[in-house]
């Protein structure tokens, strides 16, 4: 058995430091600009952008059939060809500037904005990295509130020297994704770690994951939907469990319906490689590859 | 030294809090703005002794805030509490290393 034990101390301490004894660019790129839609919207000039498809709808097709609530409410890319499925609504992100055409609704969500705070890193020879982004408010949407909401899916295949799969560890098997994560966001651009009344700034979203040892050699993905969801409620069970993955985050396994209804997010994702094959030796190190 | 709360825990919930590695897809809290080290939690077993800071510090609305925990992110320990009050951090402290048995 092991003990434990919380003393105040009696001294105060200053601020801590990155180099404290307790040890302890780029811009969004957006899918579609806002001058590329309004000319789009008026019908002027040819450009034609490629927007990504709601994940939660097809967004064209036979209109027969039972669908469910969360696609009765969804929303397409405003130049989706129709037919569109019953509910269906035609949609510019929030942060869209300019009139919208009759029959467009302005989405409840937009793209945060992406900085990289520390760039992809391999951390260990067999598999760990490190890979953090922050988040930002665009100067059109100051005045909104909500939250940043994130769907993260993985991708993992690892397998020993003689090709035989290994084991994931907890945050690798792929049966615990998808997951749901959130950061409030309130008027004035401020991001915060969770709920907004917690008062902890927003620093960055971390990808950090495990090293598999020697004689192991594979590959994951990490891929996270990103959207700002203005005026997002977080539904019931999507709770901070301040353990991994999402640690101080709400976190849930359950999509919730405000993230599935909304236009497609921004993309944000890390490739991991590595190969300590045969035993002992490094033939690939932990490559790592991101975007942004 | 005052000691506040003390309690034993289960090999593997000491081993998972204060020795593993762990992951993070998401975000850890941080010590806010004029933090300072209020207090300490101490774990230990047989051969190892593991402490972990308690900062606190005010934040906007000029209410305190109470977090037991590291900074580093994936570095041992995994261990943390943010809490509005400091009986309420020792009541978590507790609740989520103290063997149920």
């Amino acid at each position: 058995m092991s003990c434990l034990a919380c003393a105040r101390t009696r001294d105060r301490q200053p601020e801590p430091t990155s180099s404290g004894t307790n040890k302890r660019r780029f811009s969004a790129k957006r899918d579609i600009g806002n001058q590329a839609m309004l000319r789009l919207l008026s019908g002027q000039g040819r450009f034609a952008p490629s927007l990504p498809r709601s994940s939660a709808s097809g967004g064209e097709g036979e209109t027969a059939g039972k669908v469910s609530p969360t696609q009765m409410e969804a929303e397409v890319p405003a130049d989706t060809p129709g037919p569109l499925k019953p509910g269906d609504v035609k949609a510019v992100p929030h942060d869209f500037v300019g009139p919208v055409q009759p029959g467009v609704v302005r989405s409840a969500s937009f793209h945060p904005t992406m900085s990289v705070v520390t760039p992809g890193a391999g951390t260990s020879d067999c598999g760990a990295y490190a890979y953090k982004v922050k988040w930002g408010i665009p100067a059109t949407e100051s005045a909104s509130a909500g939250w940043i909401v994130q769907k993260v899916t993985k991708q993992f295949e690892a397998t020993d020297c003689d090709g035989k799969p290994v084991t994931p560890k907890t945050m690798d098997d792929t049966a615990n994704y998808p997951f749901w994560e959130a950061w409030e966001f309130t008027a004035g651009q401020n991001v915060w770690v969770g709920p907004a009344a917690d008062g902890n700034p927003h620093s960055g979203d971390t990808f950090g994951g495990e090293d598999y040892g020697p004689g192991t050699k594979g590959k994951k993905v990490v891929t996270g939907e990103v959207k700002a969801i203005v005026g997002f409620t977080l539904p019931s069970g999507m709770t901070v469990r301040n353990a991994q993955p999402a640690w101080s985050l709400p976190y849930t396994r359950t999509e919730p319906p405000q993230f599935a209804s909304t236009l497609t997010g921004a993309t944000h994702k890390l490739t991991s490689e590595w190969n300590c094959c045969p035993k002992g030796a490094v033939t690939k190190r932990t490559t790592i590859a991101t975007n942004p | 030294m005052e000691i506040s709360d003390q309690g034993v825990m289960s090999r593997e919930t000491f081993r998972k809090q204060f020795l593993d590695r762990y992951a993070i897809e998401g975000e850890r809290y941080h010590p806010g703005k004029g933090a300072v080290v209020d207090g300490v939690l101490l774990a230990s077993d047989r051969s190892a002794v593991v402490t972990v800071p308690i900062w606190k510090w005010k934040i906007a609305d000029g209410t305190d805030r109470f977090l037991c925990q590291s900074s580093d992110d994936g570095s041992p320990p995994a261990f943390s509490a943010l809490s509005h009050s400091e009986s309420d951090l020792l009541n978590q402290i507790g609740d989520r290393l103290r063997d149920p048995g």
